[in-house]
């Protein structure tokens, strides 16, 4: 530092006739020869042998820049100091040279200057970033104590350095504050969306304003309004953002666990201090919403196990069929198949089961045949219209025998298939049956598995936040549909059926819908075995070539 | 002009003496130095090869790590060691950002080398040797090793 030979320089000239007094003493102890009064060379004050006048200058000079200084003095006995940096020792120094300084206990000895170059470089600010672990400590490197700094400090610096730590300190919570505040607000927002959706918008204000009653009471301080805040409203904190994980989660088989506890936390937790005579939340006939709600996730387990008891087989069959290997003749050699293609019907049928949604068919159609994807299609939707109030499972009930009733769309779907696709939808089929079946089954299965580890995650949670527009889009449909005293709530006020309340009619048609998703599936997984045996190509006479169903 | 007169201190103590198993090979400029080292023990991965080191200086040694590389050529092969990778880079604290301090200097990184191949007892190339010598167009020092293992 630049600081120490301007403070010096006045001390030495306070004391100049006792300097002027010794100059060949000076010079006899020393191996280089300056001359005493040589104003500017510090290294013949701390080296020269002490006259009284000389101390006293020098003891104020450490006093002020470096208590270390006396330890340093010590160590040149007979040798002269070596810098450790440099590697000058103090024969070579001359006025440019810096002080001396010991820092430390151990030999090492180095120039000022080169100290501080070193420490410069440690303490630069790139290699600050690197470093971490020695932040702002300089060890010596020999004995690893530390080396003390005086440095002036400045408000600004300090500040300015310690803001920016800080602000890199912070940059991570910060950034997981965001992400984690928007994620729920989203979350808030979709939960609240679900339930307006489901209880219509009447039910849905009772439920959530009973809850968000804010505290009344001016509370004593903020945390105590939080805590208040928070006990008095958890269930819609936690509640409405966890309606739509729960949904996500419930469309797989991940929380079959604890699925069926969930909402009872939420909802029935809800009745012991909510409840003023609230008819959503007491059991009775008609059952309360909470009992409905908490009870859903049974009927769910119940329905899947049945829906494996005893549709998964036919569907695997189906499915089965449609692969290139299973034959238009040798159908019944394809049921009796062994383990082998067992194992691959299980895999589809859990690749199947992940991709959930019906845009998770496409992937079968698409690899499978082009046409059938139309086929479906116009089944599905024509299914939908039709049979929307009835049975699920009433098309799968239909035997192969009987004509199916949806026919007419299918044909007419065909066509413009053909059409639409072009050279490459049809290029796919004629190939199936020539192929020899070994070689394609593989890329099959593999296609299917890269396409549904993204595919499926997207679907199910798009499928998530539809199915209760759905559900409730349906339940107005019921609403229409059925006779008005099953949905009229009777004058007293009282409800007397079951489908009278809004919510009732949600979950009703969300039900239905689940059950007509699978119909619609399974029927597309039967249909599409039917065609499948009744695929011909057709010899090319007319202006086009293309296939046509004969099913009709 | 920092780090010439130092390193002339060091070559005049490089010419006068060294320890055995390293020898100055080339010195002429205070920018780039050859050195050869040699394992003196019975260590069967390194008995009767010589090793070429290639100090590079830049204007701020001592405060600055030199750039230490092994160098191949006809008679110098680059040394199996974990911690080297064939294309001759080393992998060595001392002479990272972190490890080196100007308490350090030729003599002593030398040794520090020499005594990492004797305590050596692993014939092989690091992990990932093949790639990194591929990819790597850094310069060593610009190279962010992770020093895990302390027993070099």
């Amino acid at each position: 530092m630049a600081s120490l030979p301007p403070q010096q320089q006045p001390q030495r000239r306070a004391s100049s006739p006792a300097e002027s007094a010794r100059p060949e003493q000076s010079n006899a102890a020393r191996t280089n020869s300056f001359s005493a009064d040589s104003v500017d060379s510090q290294t013949l004050l701390l080296n020269s042998p002490p006259t009284e006048s000389v101390k006293l200058a020098e003891a104020e000079a450490t006093q002020q820049h470096a208590p270390a200084q006396t330890a340093a003095q010590s160590t040149e006995d007979n040798e002269p100091r070596r810098c450790w940096i440099c590697f000058n020792d103090e024969t070579e120094d001359d006025e440019t040279t810096s002080e001396w300084r010991s820092p430390c206990p151990c030999v090492l000895v180095a120039h000022e200057q080169c100290l501080l170059d070193w420490i410069a470089d440690m303490e630069a600010p790139d290699s600050r970033l690197r470093l971490g672990t020695t932040k702002g400590k300089i060890l010596c490197p020999q004995c690893k104590s530390e080396i003390k700094l005086v440095r002036p400090s400045n408000v600004v610096v300090d500040s300015v350095r310690l803001s920016e730590a800080v602000l890199k300190m912070m940059q991570l919570p910060v950034i997981f504050f965001f992400a984690g505040t928007a994620t729920y607000t989203t979350l808030r927002w979709f939960g609240k969306d679900i339930v307006y959706k489901i209880f219509g918008v009447q039910d849905a204000q009772t439920i959530l304003r009973h809850r968000c009653v804010p505290s009344g009471l001016p509370s004593s301080s903020i945390t105590m309004h939080l805590l208040n805040h928070v006990r008095k409203n958890w269930q819609i904190d936690f509640g409405l953002p966890a309606i739509p994980i729960i949904l996500v989660l419930s469309r797989t088989r991940i929380a079959d666990s604890f699925l069926p506890f969930l909402p009872l936390v939420f909802l029935a937790g809800g009745g012991a201090d909510g409840a003023q005579g609230d008819s959503l939340l007491q059991f009775s006939w008609p059952p309360s919403a909470a009992f409905t709600v908490a009870i859903l996730p049974y009927v769910r387990s119940i329905y899947n196990s049945y829906y494996d008891r005893f549709w998964a087989p036919h569907e695997r069959r189906w499915l089965k069929e449609v692969q290139p290997r299973a034959g238009t003749e040798d159908d019944i050699e394809a049921d009796a198949q062994g383990a082998e293609d067992d194992a691959e019907a299980i895999l589809n049928a859990i690749a199947e089961e992940d991709e959930g949604g019906e845009d998770g068919e496409d992937i079968v159609e698409v690899e499978v045949d082009v046409d059938l994807l139309f086929n479906w299609n116009g089944g599905g939707l024509a299914d939908n219209n039709n049979n929307a109030p009835e049975n699920p499972p009433a098309p799968i009930a239909r035997g192969p025998a009987a004509p199916p009733i949806d026919a007419p769309p299918v044909d007419d779907g065909v066509p413009v298939a053909a059409e639409a696709n072009g050279g490459d939808g049809a290029a796919p089929a004629p190939n199936v049956p020539q192929q020899p079946a070994q070689p394609r089954r593989p890329r099959i299965r593999h296609d299917r598995n890269n396409f549904s580890a993204s595919a499926s995650i997207v679907n199910t949670i798009l499928g998530t936040f539809i199915f209760p527009g759905l559900a409730g889009a349906l339940g107005e449909v019921l609403r229409v549909a059925l006779p008005k005293s099953w949905v009229t709530l009777p004058a007293s006020g009282k409800p007397t059926g079951f489908l009278q309340n809004i919510w009732a009619r949600s979950i009703v048609s969300g039900c239905l819908l689940v059950g007509l998703k699978d119909a619609c599936v399974l029927y597309t997984r039967w249909k599409m075995a039917q065609n499948h045996h009744q695929r011909k190509v057709l010899d090319y006479g007319g202006s086009k070539g293309k296939r046509k169903n004969k099913s009709t | 002009m920092f780090a010439s007169k130092r390193l002339s201190k060091e070559l005049t103590k490089l010419q006068d003496k060294l320890p055995p198993g390293i020898a100055l090979v080339k010195a002429d400029d205070f920018r780039e130095w050859l050195m050869d080292i040699q394992v003196m023990d019975e260590n069967p991965i390194y008995q009767g090869q010589t090793y070429r080191l290639k100090f590079t200086f830049s204007q701020s040694y001592p405060i600055e790590a030199p750039e230490v590389v092994f160098v191949r050529d006809e008679s110098h092969p680059i040394p199996m060691h974990p911690h080297i990778y064939s294309n001759g880079i080393i992998c060595l604290d001392l002479l990272d950002r972190q490890g080196w301090s100007p308490v350090h200097n030729v003599e002593s990184v030398c040794v520090s080398l020499q005594s990492m191949l004797t305590s050596n007892t692993k014939n092989e190339r690091p992990p990932g040797d093949d790639s990194f010598v591929r990819h790597n167009t850094q310069r060593p020092r610009d190279i962010n090793f992770v020093f895990h293992d302390n027993a070099v």
